[in-house]
């Protein structure tokens, strides 16, 4: 009996069984295993016993022997816990209305950015996502080889749609599609639209909001879908529907009916369209289905149940089929490729339905929003420490009464909570009534935030939701919930003022202000220096306008040689400052890519050029308009050449003399550097635009005056008469939305970090409240005070200054070059200013709070109370 | 298992917990078991089995008597009620019925 005592049950099994055990069991069935351990130790040994012990424990683990959380209780305990955490955390967010103020409003303007970044990327990577049938449309594409290489193509024969709409049953709907930009015209006046030819299963297949009129509309080859803007544009306030309109297609023009109005294209559409139209309208003399000629996107919807592995290999038929038809265009195979990988896919696919989204104007977006974020959520978080401070008492009581760290960080986390919902709520506000419409007129997209259709934005509401409570509530959460009452009670507590982290967070804002005020600056200044940028040619007085054929050139210019005002004319095929074509020429054996202008001979003179070195064509010798070319600066210094040249130039194998050279010009906006260009004369016949000099002054009052002319001689094409000094407005008006979205993000980060800033310097001195009356006894001058607060936040200025010079001046650097040909860089100003204009807001924000340490009066800080 | 149905484990261990009188519990009733019967039972199965006769209304129980080599802990008692014990008297009475009928085995050599 003896042996009994010294040896005891596994301690491990036994805890186990103490773990699991329902508490109310227990007892009996502790006590049973261990009677039955002692005397399997005193009648087999004891490793027996041990291990027969194991397997009892293991084998009482049933369900009925489990604990179980008596739920009903649990459940009525939180619940008055999380009721009484929210009156906490909304008493104490009224209670504290200033720092309050700063959180929230800092967050929603942090969201507002972070939900207009979001909705442009998700444009440009969800596109089509409105579709209802969007996981059953696939686009039908093509494989063949082109110059050795194989590609896959989005575009397919036209008659092979109608094959697969016949020898495919699993096929709900076949739709081709065909983009175009064509002349409408409505009540005597021209528009230029882009419009898609559908069959009339497209909108079957694809999912528009139709407002007025029946979606089957396109049923009726006459009959025409418009979105409400076009409408609006054609007939101002008149009930569309059944309105004509006459369109121009294959150079005639057709009377068609309004069928339908539906709502504008979201920026998220897949398609970008004004006006739809049907297929049978394309049909020339042969029809679309028998047009081997012609291929279009294809687009088909499956059944339900279909299987697209099955219709995949099906399809491979059509192969055979177009290889015996048309033996020019072979394809190799084809593939189907679901309607929302579309965009991911744009690079693989060439010619496919959506287009690469360029990368830069994203990162940029992204950047901002998540700036903004971390520049709120650091406010937050050193706002959120001051305003502990305030209630470290009742920190203190509810752990005197039992609380637990981990109840009250989820106390903490709660109210913070509150806080994130109520931010997110105002963001949205603000991104829907401000941001996302200033954001819409300077970029024109159509950003909308789609509450209803998209289930994406509540993921992000959900994950912006988790994160910045977490991410701004966690530390404050943990910090204040160290606190030992007892410190806390005896006054020994404080919140720290010199902690590091607090240093750092404050150190980054500045990096953040510095990086974002460097970037408003540097795009102040190449904006003002690319205005002021000479053109390289006299742009002013000057109109040019369009000119859709011969008949016409030679009419209006014959009118305008006749006005006293008009002081000549030149005629072109190329717009400089908007489009210019591209060659390739032969210098020996040499081929070389250049820009081309072709143009009459006197155009270099009424364009004003400036002649460097030989001369300028003469119109009347022959020679000059059948083998000279004019070139510019860029073009002698690229190929190392010096005038005069005796080598000749071969242009679509024809010789050409080089007779003079002239200035550098911008013959394209400022975001292109100057290529070389070879200027050549044409005959004076059927060129597409003519350039009109008329006299000083007289700009405007021309302007009028040749648009009139123009209406008049030609009624089939769009009015696109410019006046030369304007050309660059369009390119202007971008960059200087571009200017102001940079300037609005320094603003905002210069505003938030103000704030942040402004809340630790008053928690600083609202700690430091009775040092200061003691030192101001003593005597100590507002200005000795001061250093004290002032000498800390200066060296994190200094810090933040390089760490965000160095990488401001690389970052913007690049984005510079990305946007501009030509800028002066990231220079000394935009540094020098950043760092100057950062410290003054700091002085300011601080010489705010100083005053209240200049008007205590030391009698009041340092009474106890 | 509803009703009253008794398995075969359910039927010996109500009949160990007879015999035992006042002195059944979960040890108990598996060493009587193994003495009598040579089977060896894992206490689980002798709590699970004392459990579901106790739903059914064969057993009672209550605690009772702590050992020392139970560590100070209580046992559950349980005793045989009354539909117990006529469960038991049942079970008996027909198996004798069955049994009775059994041709004798001494008939039996001619098949």
């Amino acid at each position: 009996m003896k042996s009994k005592r010294t040896t005891s049950p596994p301690k491990w099994a036994d805890r186990l069984l103490e773990f699991y055990c329902n508490p109310r069991l227990l007892e009996q069935i502790q006590g049973d295993v261990h009677e039955l351990y002692y005397w399997r130790l005193s009648e087999k040994g004891e490793k027996h016993a041990n291990r027969a012990f194991w397997w009892d424990i293991i084998r009482f683990f049933r369900w009925r022997n489990i604990k179980r959380s008596t739920i009903q209780q649990q459940q009525f305990n939180t619940t008055a816990m999380l009721k009484n955490y929210f009156k906490i955390g909304w008493r104490n967010l009224l209670k504290q209305r200033q720092p309050s103020l700063i959180n929230i409003l800092g967050l929603a303007i942090a969201i507002a950015c972070c939900l207009v970044a979001y909705l442009f990327i998700e444009g440009n990577w969800l596109k089509g996502m409105h579709h209802e049938n969007k996981h059953h449309i696939y686009m039908v594409t093509h494989t063949a080889s082109e110059n050795g290489e194989v590609s896959q193509f989005g575009h397919l024969a036209a008659p092979l749609a109608n094959v697969i709409k016949e020898d495919f049953p699993s096929v709900k709907y076949v739709s081709r599609i065909n983009n175009a930009r064509v002349i409408v015209n409505c009540k005597n006046e021209n528009f230029s639209q882009f419009v898609q030819y559908v069959d009339p299963q497209y909108m079957d297949m694809f999912t528009y909001n139709v407002l007025y009129g029946s979606p089957k509309a396109l049923d009726d080859p006459n009959q025409v879908i418009v979105t409400e803007s076009v409408a609006k544009k054609f007939f101002h306030d008149k009930y569309p529907v059944g309105e004509e309109i006459r369109v121009y297609i294959n150079g005639e023009a057709k009377a068609l009916t309004i069928g339908a109005v539906m709502e504008d294209l979201s920026n998220v559409a897949l398609f970008n369209f004004e006006i739809l139209l049907n297929n049978n309208l394309l049909n020339t003399i042969t029809s679309l289905d028998e047009n081997w000629g012609k291929s279009s996107w294809t687009f088909l919807q499956i059944e339900e149940n279909g299987s697209i592995i099955e219709l995949e290999a099906g399809l491979k038929r059509l192969v055979d089929i177009q290889n015996q038809v048309d033996q020019d265009n072979k394809y190799l195979g084809i593939q189907l490729e679901p309607m929302m990988v579309l965009s991911r896919k744009s690079e693989q696919i060439e010619g496919g339905a959506a287009n690469g989204a360029s990368l830069a104007p994203q990162f940029v977006l992204a950047a901002i929003g998540i700036f903004m974020l971390t520049l709120a959520i650091f406010n937050y978080v050193n706002i959120a420490i001051l305003m502990a401070t305030k209630r470290i008492k009742e920190i203190g009581v509810r752990k005197v009464i039992g609380g637990r760290r981990r109840q009250l960080v989820f106390q903490f986390l709660t109210e913070n909570l509150i806080t994130c919902l109520i931010s997110i709520m105002l963001g949205v506000l603000i991104a829907i009534t401000l941001f996302i419409p200033w954001f819409n007129d300077m970029a024109t997209t159509n950003l909308q935030v789609d509450l209803l259709n998209d289930p994406y934005i509540y993921l992000l509401f959900a994950s912006l939701l988790v994160f910045v409570t977490l991410a701004s509530g966690a530390y404050p959460a943990f910090y204040i919930s160290s606190f030992k009452p007892v410190d806390i009670f005896s006054g020994k507590q404080r919140v720290s003022n010199k902690s590091i982290f607090t240093s750092v967070l404050l150190t980054f804002q500045f990096v953040l202000a510095i990086i974002t005020i460097i970037s408003g600056i540097a795009f102040i200044q190449t904006n003002n220096i690319n205005h002021d940028r000479d053109w390289g040619y006299d742009n002013s007085s000057k109109i040019v306008v369009n000119i859709p054929g011969e008949k016409e050139y030679q009419e209006i210019k014959n009118e305008l040689v006749q006005q006293s005002q008009v002081l000549g004319t030149a005629g072109s095929m190329d717009l400089v400052g908007r489009s210019i074509s591209e060659t390739i020429i032969s210098i020996g054996d040499e081929e070389k890519e250049v820009d081309l202008i072709q143009s009459t001979a006197n155009y270099p003179d009424i364009m004003g050029f400036r002649l460097s070195e030989g001369r300028l064509f003469n119109s009347a010798m022959t020679t000059d308009i059948t083998n000279s070319i004019l070139v510019n600066r860029t073009f002698m210094d690229w190929y190392d050449l010096e005038f005069p040249i005796e080598q000749t130039i071969i242009i679509d194998s024809s010789e050409m003399n080089i007779i003079g050279v002239v200035e550098d010009f911008h013959a394209e906006n400022f975001a292109f550097s100057i290529n070389p260009v070879v200027i050549r004369a044409l005959p004076d016949s059927n060129m597409h635009y003519l350039t009109i000099k008329v006299a000083e002054d007289q700009t405007e009052a021309m302007a009028a005056f040749v648009k009139e002319l123009w209406h008049k001689k030609v009624n089939n094409d769009i009015y696109q008469g410019i006046i030369q000094a304007e050309i660059f407005d369009m390119y202007f008006f971008e960059m200087k939305g571009l200017r102001n979205t940079m300037l609005f993000t320094a603003t905002l980060a210069v505003i938030l970090s103000a704030m942040g800033l402004f809340g630790l310097v008053s928690l600083n001195i609202n700690n430091k409240m009775k040092d200061f009356g003691i030192r101001k006894i003593l005597g100590a001058t507002i200005f000795q005070l001061s250093k004290i607060i002032v000498k800390r936040i200066i060296i994190l200025w200094v810090i933040g200054c390089s760490v965000g010079g160095v990488l401001g001046s690389m970052a913007i650097g690049a984005l510079l070059d990305s946007v501009y040909s030509f800028h002066a860089g990231v220079g000394a100003l935009p540094l020098l200013f950043g760092v100057s204009f950062l410290l003054i807001v700091i002085l300011i924000t601080v010489s705010l709070q100083l005053l209240k340490v200049k008007n205590s009066n030391p009698v009041d800080t340092l009474r106890m109370e | 298992m509803k009703g009253n149905h008794i398995g075969e484990l359910e039927e010996l261990i109500l009949l160990t917990v007879g015999i035992l009188q006042t002195e059944a519990y979960g040890v108990a009733v598996l060493k009587e078991l193994s003495d009598q019967t040579g089977r060896s039972v894992n206490i689980s199965a002798i709590h699970a089995v004392l459990n579901r006769l106790e739903e059914k209304g064969f057993l009672n129980s209550q605690m009772g008597g702590a050992t020392n080599e139970r560590g100070g802990r209580r046992k559950r008692v349980y005793t045989l009620s009354a539909s117990g014990r006529s469960a038991v008297d049942d079970m008996k009475a027909m198996r004798d019925k069955l049994y009775s009928q059994l041709p004798p085995l001494s008939y039996n050599f001619s098949a």
